[in-house]
């Protein structure tokens, strides 16, 4: 079992997010969860990920229950962005030893290779603050690319697809199924049609988990 | 230099009025200062001084001391209203952006905006703006008034006044330079607080804090080492101007002495002279330190001025 859920409860002080969740999900499966906007889906999530601690019920990712063992098996992608204002070198490793070639697999499998090729100072070349050096399409993919070098047995993807147009739509979506692949994903969305692909699809709605 | 200009002009009546008072105060100051001298020479002649010149004297005084009052309340009000139509400029600024612009501020930067630069032009405002056009004020009329009265020696005594206004030009300018240096490293830094904050949640899941903390300790030094650069420049270029600035008082005494004893000038005249000398070479002494002040002021204007949104632009 890669995510064991067991009457989960969680809320924001006076106001209850989630109702007793079960839920579990084997090695590799991929499952989606869709819901409204404000429904708690990201919150859930952000449990998932080992960001925000369990009030009630159990969590297990890979056998791990506290946050700290959780966050190390589990990797995400955001529909916001969020890059250091660091090199994208730096972005992909954030500050750990990995070596050239773990880099390099990563950068391709995330469809960054050619156009950090064609940047003057390569993989160093520093992404701005809030990455306003690059642009949304290329954020994302170096946010994939950190995803991907870290090797977290699950990934998580918060409405990861959500706010793709065009020509970006494709390399990322192509990144995000580098990044997928052999693991056990979760996706929330708020489109029922980012979800396709997922052998399993849930609703949460009022705080609880439905069969969608 | 736009905003600075919609600043006055906006509140023109005041300023105006700042400095019709400075004008009068001076013109005060120097009538005392006549004063002064037709005493000390009535004196130097053992005569006794007559009692309509020592009441002209008090009521002299009076008059400096209501101006000088006047003064430090006009120009107090004009600079607060002055900091006031800036900080509302900027509030209203906010209030005409759409959501996206907003969404993509960063929180710290536009803090540090408040803070910094629009805390530092409302200080140089209240502190420097009127005290600088009243040492203007004053330097122009005293130096006119020294001219009638001793032409050789106003001009013999001031003349290496114009090595200290070249070097002036040149040290303010160097300062600037390594001011805008050390608040653009100050607004990195600041930035980088916010971004801290925003990008928290990846930081945790990709245990990056080591990496972060890297970043910051490297924005961290380059503000330090461009406030000493800034502290260090500006301290050695001050101190050669300090030095400058005495030369014009030991001209001033040498040949003004040599001229009380050969008979062409009358010892009150000196007096005067070594008495509003301060009018003159004070302002030129403190001239680097203010244009730089000055310089600073404009490079914040400058930096603030698209964030700023006064009626009418």
């Amino acid at each position: 079992m890669s995510i064991h859920i067991e009457n989960l409860s969680f809320s924001y002080g006076e106001k209850q997010i989630l109702h007793d969740i079960n839920l579990d999900i084997e090695s590799g499966e991929n499952i989606g969860i869709v819901g409204v906007s404000g429904c708690g889906k990201s919150t859930l999530l952000k449990l998932l990920a080992g960001l925000y601690s369990v009030q009630s019920g159990i969590i297990e990712v890979c056998g791990a229950r506290r946050p700290e063992d959780i966050r190390k098996n589990v990797a995400m992608v955001m529909q916001s962005t969020m890059l250091f204002p660091a090199s994208i070198k730096d972005n992909i490793t954030c500050g750990h030893p990995l070596s050239d070639e773990a880099i390099r697999q990563a950068c391709d499998a995330a469809q960054l290779t050619e156009w950090i090729a064609s940047l003057p100072d390569g993989i160093d070349t520093f992404v701005g603050e809030r990455g306003g050096k690059v642009s949304g399409g290329q954020a994302q993919r170096i946010a994939i690319a950190r995803a991907i070098a870290k090797n977290a047995p699950v990934v998580l993807l918060d409405e990861a697809t959500s706010a793709l147009d065009g020509e970006t739509s494709k390399a990322v979506l192509s990144a995000l199924e580098s990044l997928t692949r052999g693991k056990t994903v979760v996706r929330v969305s708020h489109r029922p049609e980012d979800l396709s692909g997922c052998s399993r699809i849930y609703r949460l709605e009022g705080g609880r988990l439905y069969n969608a | 230099m736009d905003l600075f200009k919609k600043l006055l002009c906006k509140r023109i009546g005041l300023v105006v009025l700042t400095v019709c008072i400075s004008i009068i105060s001076i013109a005060v100051s120097l009538w005392w200062n006549a004063q002064l001298s037709m005493i000390i020479n009535t004196i130097n002649a053992y005569s006794v001084v007559p009692v309509s010149s020592i009441i002209t004297a008090g009521v002299t005084i009076l008059i400096s001391m209501g101006a000088s009052y006047l003064l430090g309340i006009c120009s107090g009000w004009t600079c607060e209203t002055l900091a006031h139509d800036l900080r509302m400029g900027y509030a209203r600024h906010f209030t005409t952006l759409s959501i996206t612009e907003i969404e993509n501020m960063n929180a710290g930067e536009q803090l540090s905006r408040l803070q910094n630069e629009i805390g530092d032009i409302s200080v140089f405002i209240r502190t420097n703006l009127f005290a600088m056009t009243d040492d203007m004020v004053r330097f122009i009329a005293t130096l006119s008034w020294m001219l009638r009265l001793n032409p050789k020696l106003t001009l013999l005594s001031n003349a290496p006044s114009i090595i200290i206004i070249w070097y002036t030009i040149y040290s303010s300018k160097l300062i600037g330079n390594a001011v805008q240096k050390r608040q653009q490293a100050n607004a990195d830094m600041n930035g980088f607080a916010d971004t801290l904050i925003s990008i928290f949640p990846i930081l945790r899941l990709f245990d990056a804090t080591q990496l972060i903390l890297k970043q910051y300790n490297e924005a961290l030094e380059r503000w330090e080492s461009a406030s000493i650069s800034e502290e260090s420049r500006r301290a050695k270029l001050m101190s050669l101007s300090a030095l400058m600035s005495c030369i014009p008082l030991l001209l001033l005494i040498l040949i003004g002495g040599t001229q009380v004893i050969e008979g062409s000038t009358a010892i009150g005249t000196l007096y005067v002279f070594i008495n509003l000398s301060g009018n003159v070479s004070g302002v030129m002494m403190n001239m680097p330190g203010r244009i730089a002040l000055f310089r600073r002021f404009f490079a914040d204007l400058k930096r603030i001025e698209p964030y700023v949104s006064l009626p009418g632009r």
